[in-house]
């Protein structure tokens, strides 16, 4: 096993936390960073829609281009393993994305933009949960194997 | 022109901005890493913009454009489990860029296959 998939293992193996003490620590250049990013790709998506039409414009609603400056963050602070799992749970949020576009794609017309976005952001938080749970139970279980006991992991391995 | 649609640029780069720092500060709350990297592919810009079309150009335009956000996630999942290997590899600068390639060979083919 590699060093990042026992880095995964490790990770699915521990408990979900949230910590909104961990808020202070963040830097406001890395936010003002993502906040010109995330306005940068709202232009760019906007000008692109009126000139080559809305149904590409919509295809860069779903333009990595947040990612990028994310994965650098993390890379600088953390070092390349914490940027590459993240990039890793980002492909299960994209799965997510895909369900949520899909959704705001068949409601807008049908309910309404806000309760359409409302189900559709409601879409993108189940299934990015839900995939990310049954991955890490299937990670943990295959990793422990059946009937074994619990092992512990050490990241040091 | 420009001066036609630059209200609704700017109403949109605010919008697309304060979701996405509103998503960063989400996903700096979470641990492990893992579980946190969910949010790097959160919908921050495609609400916010999704809404303001909405609002401003009408119901059917804001549905044409999540019809071309359905190929486009397709692509930002390739585009993450590429980015992981690009970056380990080419660091994350470059690779994370490089990876935009990725993305648009798979949203761009899909796009010609089933939206053109």
């Amino acid at each position: 096993m590699n060093g990042l998939a026992r880095r995964i293992v490790l990770e699915a193996g521990q408990k979900v936390e949230i910590d909104p003490g961990q808020v202070a620590r963040i830097a406001v250049s890395s936010l003002a960073l993502r906040f010109a990013f995330g306005a940068g790709i709202s232009v760019a998506a906007g000008l692109i829609g009126i000139f080559l039409g809305p149904k590409v414009g919509g295809l860069f609603l779903a333009f990595p281009a947040i990612l990028p400056a994310s994965l650098t963050l993390i890379a600088n602070k953390d070092g390349l393993r914490e940027a590459e799992i993240d990039s890793l749970g980002a492909t299960m949020g994209g799965v997510a994305l895909f369900a949520f576009a899909l959704i705001a794609a068949g409601g807008i017309a049908m309910v309404g933009a806000l309760p359409a976005l409302g189900a559709a952001l409601g879409a993108w938080v189940v299934v990015a949960l839900a995939l990310y749970f049954l991955v890490a139970l299937i990670i943990r279980r295959w990793t422990r194997g059946p009937g074994s006991p619990p092992q512990p992991l050490d990241a040091t391995r | 022109m420009i001066t036609q649609v630059l209200p609704l640029l700017v109403v949109k780069a605010l919008a697309g901005g304060t979701m996405v720092v509103a998503f960063a500060l989400v996903a700096g709350m979470l641990k492990p890493k893992f579980f946190a990297g969910l949010v790097g592919a959160a919908p921050a810009v495609a609400t916010a913009s999704l809404l303001v079309i909405s609002f401003t150009r009408g119901s059917s335009k804001a549905t044409i454009n999540a019809s071309g956000m359905v190929v486009g996630a397709v692509g930002m999942v390739a585009y993450c489990l590429c980015a992981a290997w690009l970056v380990s590899r080419l660091g994350p600068r470059v690779g994370s860029v490089l990876g935009w390639g990725v993305w648009a060979g798979v949203a761009f083919g899909l796009y010609a296959v089933f939206l053109s």
